[in-house]
């Protein structure tokens, strides 16, 4: 190695399972102390116990510990737990397979329009108080939001020659800005449910359900699933459409089916939990700063990291901060300055290999 | 064996860059592409690898439509270095050769040891063996190029298509990479198309000359009944004097405006 390989990204050359492993580990051991952790204080071990005695079955595991702590883990936190962790990295892995296939640093899992969608979306529903879907109507709108955003967008870029980079940012930034002003005119319009729309919009986690994680569980699953197999498609595409074409990857067909796959993954978890921003962006910056950009690695990494990052965030505001702060707030107060601290460090030449 | 393109056109919106070119390659055979700007090579090229497709006419590599291959398979076949080589993340040079290797494993395997001997190879072809570790986003334009090269060497095809390989080297790497691409063509008849703006490098190494002009196949065979002063007059505007260089046993051209 020569002289600029920086020690941050030594972890390249080193087997990917151990280190998996080993953030497989913090993340569960992360859970576990997160989840004993709020008004209802429960040792380590306690809901390890109580987690061990839902999932085998045997009550007598947790006979011993009180009832409200064990509903406290099992009915509120646990799920939440599962959702924060799911989102992160369902978050991670759409914004390294985004970075990857547009080639910008700046691209993140709303760089299509998502987000903006999935709000608008969310602001209609609440603006005409739409409750014939129960507690699902604003997910539900959201979501649809999402998807016709995403259609939108990608409408707007399609050419003759495929979807250039430059083209699809530039059609997400377009429709985005007009959906941030419809969002404006619906919250001008709402009046006193004008609150309801704000709180929404900066993402939350709390009261999430079991079948919300398990929703999660599933698409994380099978977009993690998707983005692993075309692994190394995505690394040749970091050589150039034209070249990765001649290395057996179609470039044309092959990135907007990605680029589909993903964003409708990170749909759902802004259906799920309102806009959660900077993880998507900063995590797959983070970790091809330390594991190199190859996608076969990159892919694992940034799911645990996201889950890890997006857990720790909001175990911190749900159960460490005096009242709780909104999740897309503190994200976005954490990853904005570290995102500025990473830039100014390669802009010195210090991290030249993060990007 | 190799290829036969009959009568394949091809248009960016209504400008036609490729009109009506037909054209037969063989293994064991050097060709270089020489032609004015726009005049369609590298058009031809994307063709060739199936970056693009024809509008209407007919490729055919080894006897099997080119459509025909899936993906992977074509990149057993035909390796492209092309003019642009931006890698965009910070691969050391070492993988991005070992790419090479994707085709011939499948998905999920890690490269062998007999891969990343061929990687090896590949780049001690192109000297580059003192830039594996080295990361792409940090090598000049002449270093990356090598890279490239020995990417596409070690891709191991039986054609090797090159559009402008030489335009970034200095000379005597220049004619390292085109050395050993003719040392391929001799030794392991593989079949080299390249395009090149430099003609007398390119003479130096071509069986055959394909010249093009204005998308269509001005004159192409080997290169005694080819290299005419009318046609260079012809497609590049400007008089030339041919003489045989017994340095190099090549014939050269000097253009004398």
């Amino acid at each position: 190695m020569d002289l600029k390989s920086d020690k941050l990204g030594m972890l390249r050359f080193f087997p990917l399972w151990p280190q998996l492993v080993v953030l497989t580990g913090v993340l569960v051991v992360l859970a576990a102390a997160a989840a004993g952790m709020g008004h209802v204080q429960v040792g380590f071990f306690d809901v390890l116990r109580i987690a061990g005695s839902a999932v085998s079955g045997i009550s007598e595991l947790a006979a011993d510990i009180d009832p409200i702590a064990r509903a406290a883990v099992i009915e509120v936190r646990l799920p939440r737990i599962l959702v924060a962790a799911l989102v992160g990295g369902a978050l991670g892995v759409s914004g390294a397979v985004y970075q990857g296939i547009l080639l910008n640093p700046l691209a993140d899992p709303y760089t299509l329009g998502v987000s903006a969608g999935a709000a608008f979306g969310a602001s209609v529903a609440i603006l005409i108080n739409v409750s014939m879907l129960g507690g699902f109507s604003v997910p539900l709108f959201a979501f649809a939001g999402a998807v016709a955003t995403l259609m939108i967008v990608m409408y707007l870029a399609s050419s003759a020659g495929g979807y250039s980079s430059s083209n699809l940012i530039l059609s997400g930034i377009i429709v985005a800005a007009i959906l941030s002003a419809g969002i404006s005119f619906i919250k001008y319009m709402a009046d006193e449910r004008v609150s309801v729309i704000i709180f929404w919009l900066m993402g939350s986690l709390a009261s999430k359900t079991w079948a919300d994680a398990g929703l999660l569980a599933g698409v994380t699953a099978l977009g993690t699933g998707v983005c692993l197999f075309f692994a190394r498609d995505l690394n040749l595409m970091s050589l150039g459409t034209r070249t990765a074409a001649s290395m057996g990857t179609s470039v044309q067909r092959l990135s907007p089916a990605l680029l589909v796959c993903v964003s409708l993954m990170a749909a759902i978890c802004v259906s799920v939990s309102g806009i959660i921003g900077f993880v998507g962006l900063l995590v797959p910056h983070l970790v091809r700063s330390v594991c190199g950009p190859d996608h076969g690695r990159l892919i694992p990494v940034s799911l645990l990291i996201g889950a890890i990052l997006l857990l720790a965030a909001d175990t911190v505001t749900r159960a460490l901060l005096p009242s709780e702060l909104p999740i897309g707030v503190l994200t976005a107060l954490i990853g904005g300055p570290f995102f500025c601290w990473v830039f100014r460090r390669r802009q010195m030449g210090a991290m030249g290999h993060g990007f | 064996m190799g290829f036969d393109i009959s009568e394949i056109f091809y248009s960016y919106g209504t400008r036609c860059a490729i009109d009506g070119v037909s054209l037969s390659l063989l293994p064991g055979r050097f060709y270089a592409v020489i032609g004015p700007n726009g005049s369609g090579k590298t058009t031809l090229m994307d063709l060739m690898c199936r970056h693009k497709s024809p509008d209407s006419g007919s490729i055919f590599l080894n006897s099997r439509a080119l459509g025909h291959y899936s993906s992977r398979a074509l990149a057993r076949q035909v390796a492209l270095v092309p003019q642009e080589y931006r890698v965009n993340f910070p691969y050391t040079a070492k993988e991005v050769v070992a790419m090479a290797r994707y085709p011939h494993l499948p998905r999920f395997s890690a490269p062998t040891a007999e891969d990343m001997e061929v990687v090896r190879r590949a780049m001690a072809e192109c000297k580059a063996e003192n830039l594996a570790d080295r990361f792409m986003t940090e090598l000049s334009g002449g270093e990356k190029q090598r890279i490239v090269f020995a990417r596409a060497l070690a891709q191991q095809t039986p054609v090797l298509l090159l559009d402008e390989p030489c335009a970034n080297l200095d000379i005597r790497h220049g004619l390292g990479l085109l050395e050993s691409a003719a040392k391929r063509v001799r030794t392991q008849n593989i079949t080299v198309a390249a395009v090149m703006h430099d003609i007398n490098l390119a003479l130096r190494y071509a069986d055959d000359l394909i010249l093009m002009d204005q998308g269509k196949i001005v004159s192409n065979g080997p290169v005694e009944n080819t290299l005419k002063r009318g046609v260079l007059k012809q497609i590049f505007g400007v008089d030339a004097r041919i003489r045989t260089d017994s340095a190099i046993n090549a014939p050269q051209v000097t253009f004398v405006g």
